[in-house]
């Protein structure tokens, strides 16, 4: 674990990371007013204080924590093999391995942190502009936050593997762009193709929530499970194979 | 007595033809030797395949008795490096990025960050960011960095690259000093001839990935020079192979 530390120091004294923590923390802020005058205005109530929180996390889950996750992976990746910056830790007393497991933790972490505070101010948000709020609904959140890290994770170690092909953090980034629209995208077309992939299940706390732990629910949580050893593996030999 | 360094029988090919052939030397403790070459003879491949790097197709590398493929924490827990091209985040300060790298050794003290700056003149400046420094700063840092874990061995890959003539001086002398007091083992791959002669019991010399010539200070005839044994192996090399050229 000695560095985790390191990666974890590498990525937060990024200002990008900064900045992206400060944006997923003024956006439930701005999205919470606009929707209170909007619905006063309409006379109508779409999202209450109670389900504010899940209508953030599914907007957050399908568009901005991707993002900021292929360019988190970018960056850890490509990025500082790029910048000949990998080769600088590759040489001091630890395998690639640890280096690999530090990396996938750090970006769990991250992943974690970006989370957190969404959740913290779409509840802050919800229940100053918001009617409704709830303990239960805010219980609930929590719940559905947590259970959005596995899917999300599942993504990332898809984009590790991928990313590793490219010596350009940029042209990585815009490839896990492309993948993951085409993740979206593609079960549109083809309805079946999308049970397999990881995408299917990145709102998968909605089925929790409605269901409570089914069978279903159980045999999708197995399935992300398998897909992320297997590219969780896959990205390992790509990583461990690289000569610098 | 166990080698610190001990290459046996390593080859390394690039698709571009390039790499190292057949390679084989030992380095004893305390001995400081000198990898000389013309550009592209392959001495920035060796030090990359002897700090794992890259992988070498054939052959051992073994540093204090240790396989560097199947023992690489062990064996590099006592290796200093600064490999040309490798770069430290630039985002970070001198003083950070190294205490980056000290979370790699367990013992070390925080007092050696500041020590290793000093020797290299640049404890002033270990609150800058990397991005700031000049080519010859970093070079000076690069050394810190190489130095800070109190290594018993060192790889230096041309560690003189952009540093003035004061620079120089200082770096020659630290490698003098530790050398002496510290018996620590030095690898440095250099162009620079003076410094060599200055510095080196030892040189290996190669062309086009071979080795073609290895020589001791005691060994050399009287008169001779280091510089005169690597011209005489260059200009054997020419006769033996006349249209050799660096691939």
């Amino acid at each position: 674990m000695q560095n985790l530390s390191n990666e974890w120091m590498k990525l937060i004294r990024k200002r990008s990371t900064i900045a992206f923590f400060i944006i997923s923390a003024f956006f439930p802020i701005l999205v919470g007013p606009s929707v209170n005058i909007l619905q006063n205005r309409i006379g109508f109530t779409l999202f209450d204080g109670e389900s504010f929180s899940l209508i953030i996390l599914s907007l957050a889950v399908i568009i901005y924590l991707p993002l900021l996750l292929a360019q988190a992976v970018s960056d850890l990746f490509p990025g500082e093999l790029e910048k000949n910056v990998l080769a600088f830790i590759l040489v001091r007393p630890i395998s690639r391995l640890k280096i690999f497991n530090s990396k996938i933790l750090c970006i769990a972490l991250y992943l974690m942190t970006l989370l957190l505070i969404i959740y913290i101010s779409s509840n802050l948000t919800g229940a100053i502009w918001l009617q409704n709020f709830t303990f239960k609904g805010m219980l609930m959140g929590g719940f559905a936050y947590l259970l959005s890290w596995f899917p999300l994770m599942a993504i990332t170690l898809f984009l590790v593997f991928f990313v590793q092909w490219f010596g350009s953090s940029s042209r990585a980034l815009t490839f896990s762009i492309i993948l993951y629209f085409m993740m979206v995208v593609l079960p549109f077309i083809f309805p079946k193709v999308g049970l397999w992939l990881p995408t299917y299940d990145i709102t998968w706390y909605q089925r929790w929530i409605n269901n409570g732990l089914s069978m279903v629910v159980m045999g999708r949580a197995v399935y992300l499970l398998s897909w992320c050893s297997l590219f969780f593996t896959l990205g390992y030999y790509q990583f461990k194979k690289k000569e610098y | 007595m166990t080698n610190v360094l001990d290459i046996q029988h390593v080859t390394k090919q690039y698709k571009n033809g390039r790499g190292i052939q057949d390679l084989s030397f030992s380095i004893e403790k305390g001995e400081v030797v000198g990898l000389l070459g013309p550009n592209g003879a392959g001495k920035t491949t060796l030090m990359k395949c002897i700090v794992s790097l890259t992988q070498p197709d054939q052959g051992e590398i073994l540093i204090n008795g240790n396989h560097i493929q199947s023992q690489f924490e062990t064996a590099m827990q006592s290796v200093g490096t600064l490999i040309s091209g490798v770069e430290a985040i630039d985002y970070l300060t001198a003083y950070e990025n190294l205490l980056l790298s000290s979370h790699f050794y367990p013992d070390l003290e925080k007092a050696r960050l500041d020590e290793v700056l000093s020797w290299v003149g640049m404890e002033k400046h270990k609150n800058e960011k990397i991005k700031s420094f000049s080519t010859g700063m970093r070079q000076r840092f690069y050394l810190a960095v190489a130095l800070l874990s109190n290594p018993s061995f060192v790889i230096l890959d041309e560690p003189t690259n952009g540093l003035d003539i004061e620079g120089k001086l200082t770096f020659q002398e630290l490698i003098k000093r530790l050398a002496k007091e510290q018996e620590v083992t030095f690898l440095i791959s250099t162009h620079l001839i003076e410094e060599v002669e200055r510095l080196c019991d030892k040189i290996v010399i190669l062309s086009n990935g071979k080795s073609i010539g290895q020589m001791t200070k005691k060994e050399l005839d009287e008169g001779k020079t280091f510089e005169s044994y690597y011209m005489d192996c260059i200009l054997k090399e020419k006769e033996v192979n006349p249209h050799a050229e660096p691939k």
